[in-house]
């Protein structure tokens, strides 16, 4: 896993479904990713704060998206790699 | 065999290699890779190993290096615990589905009594089913599944076909398969207690199973007893349903750290840290306790506690903290140490009394307004002042359980 200092993104999200909310696509540092699998997501509170996690793919790469449902902010934390 | 064995259905739910399998959904350049999962640090272990490592002979709690010289390519990443739990929360779901009576026996296993659910899915092996499915649908995880009479026999049932594996042990088949059976594969009996059977000549369930129950208790004493029910297949213990647990009888944290503690000073912060955040986890449930604990490990792994018992109960890091000083303050340490744990027994809920002095509940009054803050902003928002500076992270012992360890600690 490669961290990145948590960066505010733009995000297409579909609500509602079976998993409530899933990222669709994402605008970083001006390019747009379109979102092809999310493989896993995952939630994590700390006090009143429940940050949303979305482990996703496009065509080359894994990304961690992160949403945090108190502040409705997305923003991308990192770039998944070998180990 | 009782008789209640004889009308139950349990079912044990174990999920294969369950952290490293989750950090390969996460991330599918690992899938198919041998890869471990651990803490942090240097001296860490591992926690768990995907089969793919499994099969250079890593396993559970091997220190990293040891299973870096056996396989120079292995991945290895830190362990997540809140992902663990999300998803550990997404399986017990989808078991509460098919019964209401699910035993959360640690963040990777339950036990099911399925018996009620058996006419309304027809049959075990179709509740097992669907919970594969369930779990395959949601999290593309797998598991093994045992079906036995009893928790004992489900158990190992479940132990016998992994990973992925559906393993029903019939009460008919109950004594052949016992008979050669070795004893180390039963739940319960470890490498310690396999190899005093085996110096007695016991190598087989079915060996043990002959073994007169009055022999095995006086060498063992209440042990011996169940050693021979154990041998025999038989195991009353009820599934104990998820949320009517009883009451924790003790509570404690350990922690390996990062480069040997030479003086007093650097074992008393972490101490604090500890009984802080063992003072946090009582209060959360109401409880407080009468008997601290100190163990510490010293660098040649001897291993000892020494534990104290107070007038009165008490709850919140400060008090811990002071009982456990004092205890250290008792012992004459002769090396290094490498692990300090601190727990708390004597457990009782609804102890604490309101101090009669001003000075006394003011300082409870300050406590628990730490707890509102944290409650709202999150653990060791508002902490004391040794921490400070401290990153946290999120820990978790191998036997967490929902509603059970969830804390932060510093990375050092």
């Amino acid at each position: 896993m490669h961290y990145i200092t948590s960066e505010r993104i733009q995000v297409g999200a579909i609500y509602g479904g079976k998993t409530r909310v899933r990222p669709v696509w994402f605008i970083w540092s001006g390019k747009k990713y379109h979102v092809y699998k999310v493989n896993h997501m995952w939630k994590e509170g700390n006090g009143r704060e429940v940050l949303v996690f979305f482990s996703v793919s496009d065509q080359a790469n894994t990304y961690l998206l992160c949403y945090n449902a108190l502040d409705m902010e997305w923003t991308i934390c990192g770039t998944y790699t070998e180990g | 065999m009782s008789s209640a064995d004889r009308e139950r259905v349990i079912m044990h739910v174990d999920m294969d290699a369950f952290f490293a399998s989750v950090e390969q959904r996460t991330n599918p350049a690992l899938v198919g890779k041998p890869l471990v999962v651990s803490g942090a640090g240097k001296r860490t272990v591992v926690t768990t190993a995907s089969y793919q490592a499994r099969s250079y002979g890593i396993k559970s709690g091997m220190p990293l290096f040891e299973a870096k010289r056996r396989c120079p390519d292995l991945l290895c990443v830190q362990a997540n615990i809140p992902k663990y739990v999300d998803a550990s929360f997404r399986v017990l779901d989808i078991l509460q589905a098919t019964t209401p009576d699910v035993e959360v026996y640690s963040i990777d296993e339950a036990f099911l009594d399925v018996t009620g659910s058996l006419l309304l899915f027809k049959g075990a092996e179709n509740i097992a089913r669907m919970i594969k499915e369930g779990i395959w649908d949601d999290l593309r995880l797998t598991c093994s599944i045992g079906i036995a009479p009893n928790k004992l026999l489900a158990k190992l049932a479940s132990n016998l076909e992994k990973p992925g594996g559906l393993r029903i042990i019939s009460q008919d088949e109950i004594p052949s398969l016992l008979e050669n059976l070795s004893v180390e594969q039963m739940w319960g009996i470890g490498p310690r207690l396999a190899k005093y059977l085996n110096a007695m000549g016991v190598f087989s369930c079915g060996q043990l199973g002959r073994v007169p129950a009055r022999l095995l208790e006086r060498r063992f004493g209440i042990m011996g007893r169940m050693l021979h029910n154990m041998a025999r297949g038989a195991d009353d213990s009820p599934v104990v349903r998820f949320g009517t647990e009883p009451d924790a009888k003790s509570m404690g944290h350990t922690m390996t750290v990062q480069r040997d503690l030479k003086s007093r000073k650097e074992i008393s912060w972490y101490i604090f840290l500890l009984s802080e955040m063992l003072g946090r986890r009582l209060r959360s449930g109401g409880y407080a306790g009468r008997t601290v604990a100190l163990t510490l490990r010293y660098t040649d792994f001897h291993t000892f506690s020494r534990r104290m018992t107070l007038k009165r109960h008490i709850n919140t890091g400060p008090q811990i903290h002071e009982a456990a000083m004092r205890i250290l303050g008792g012992i004459r340490l002769r090396d290094p140490v490498r692990l300090v744990g601190v727990s708390l027994a004597n457990l009782a809920r609804g102890a604490i009394q309101i101090p009669l002095f001003e000075d006394e509940r003011r300082k409870v009054e300050v406590i628990l307004a730490m707890d509102r803050v944290n409650n709202r902003y999150g653990d060791f928002t508002l902490s004391w002042g040794p921490f400070v500076g401290s990153q946290m992270s999120r820990a978790v012992t191998p036997r967490w359980r929902p509603g059970g360890v969830k804390f932060l600690c510093p990375i050092l």
